[in-house]
């Protein structure tokens, strides 16, 4: 837990650091907030945010930002077109993520990029709320929920239901 | 040039802001107006913050910028889902 | 530059005013509250673009804690108003 602990100090006291764009004086407050801060993240859990690999970000990074364009255009062309362009359905998503903290942000990243809302996660099924539901989301999610195990060290459930 | 690149993406930042907004009155249920909460979240802040980091040109000020935007999607993101899941469970019980 | 920031906040105003239209007409709370939502996220990048155009670093903390704000409100609202003020 020690190891926790200090990994959760430093990347929060770098964070006060940003904050407050490097004040000294503000160091009086932050010091001890950070370290309260430290402990109580610990206490709450969140395991899988202490297992980010550096590796796995990039990829992670850029497959949100290009998904998130890509389907925006596409989300704003739909939405701007003199008759609105939408089928608005509901679709079953089996989750191949096993770790709770992971599922939470892949359901996060499903709400945030175009085109797709996490509606209700439920056990390991997520229903989810589509623009446009005449198109498959399953190859988009696979990609997702791959870069997302990457980018916490985790594997995949691979056996199919 | 910077000055150039900084101003095409605050433009169009505010451009998928307003496509947000349109979208919020366009849309026909609250599901699909949930949609365009989190895109102009996503994007339109995004872009308007890219593009704001690059013309201050400060890296401590465009770090905290960036963090911004995560706050803002993370609280996006939360409130979404809270606000689809709270419709979704009235739906399926009455 | 300048100028074009000055175009931008307008723009930004302008999605508030929109954002409102929805919050007026619902129909429902979660109508209003993702409206709000809305607001409050398009008043961050109203607050940011400010910042700079008037030189104010200080208003970036204020964005920042609006930003910070806007999660618990969405917390507190669909724990509690929805259950209660729904239709």
């Amino acid at each position: 837990m020690v190891p926790g602990i200090l990994a959760r100090t430093a990347i929060l006291a770098l964070l006060w650091w940003i904050i407050t764009q490097g004040e000294v004086g503000a160091w009086l407050i932050g010091l001890p907030a950070v370290v309260l801060a430290a402990m109580a993240s610990v206490s709450f859990g969140g395991a899988a945010l202490s297992r980010v690999s550096l590796l796995g970000l990039p990829g992670f990074v850029a497959l949100f930002l290009r998904e998130s364009v890509r389907g925006e255009l596409d989300v704003a062309r739909r939405t701007l077109a003199p008759t609105l362009r939408i089928q608005p359905g509901f679709k079953n998503h089996r989750l191949q993520l096993n770790d709770p903290s992971a599922r939470i942000f892949l359901t996060n990243c499903i709400s945030l990029l175009p085109g797709t809302l996490a509606a209700r996660l439920d056990g390991d099924h997520v229903e989810i709320h589509l623009l446009d539901a005449s198109a498959d989301p399953e190859p988009d999610l696979r990609r997702l929920e791959q870069a997302i195990a990457r980018l916490f060290d985790l594997s995949l459930e691979t056996n199919d239901a | 040039m910077i000055e150039v690149m900084a101003s095409l993406l605050t433009v169009s930042g505010v451009g998928f802001y307003l496509a947000g907004s349109i979208g919020l009155l366009r849309l026909p249920d609250l599901y699909s107006r949930l949609h365009a909460l989190t895109k102009a979240d996503n994007l339109g802040l995004g872009l308007l913050i890219a593009g704001l980091a690059l013309h201050t040109q400060d890296l401590l000020i465009a770090l905290k910028l960036v963090l911004i935007w995560l706050a803002v999607l993370a609280a996006s993101a939360a409130s979404a889902h809270l606000i689809a899941q709270h419709a979704r469970r009235r739906e399926t019980q009455s | 530059m300048p100028e074009l920031l000055a175009v931008s906040a307008l723009g930004l105003m302008l999605s508030l005013f929109l954002g409102l239209l929805r919050v007026l007409r619902g129909p429902v709370a979660g109508d209003r509250l993702l409206a709000m939502q809305l607001i409050g996220s398009t008043g961050v990048g109203l607050l940011l673009l400010l910042s700079l155009l008037l030189d104010q670093t200080a208003l970036i903390d204020v964005a920042l804690v609006l930003a910070l704000l806007a999660a618990v409100a969405a917390a507190a609202f669909t724990g509690q108003e929805l259950e209660t003020r729904d239709d």
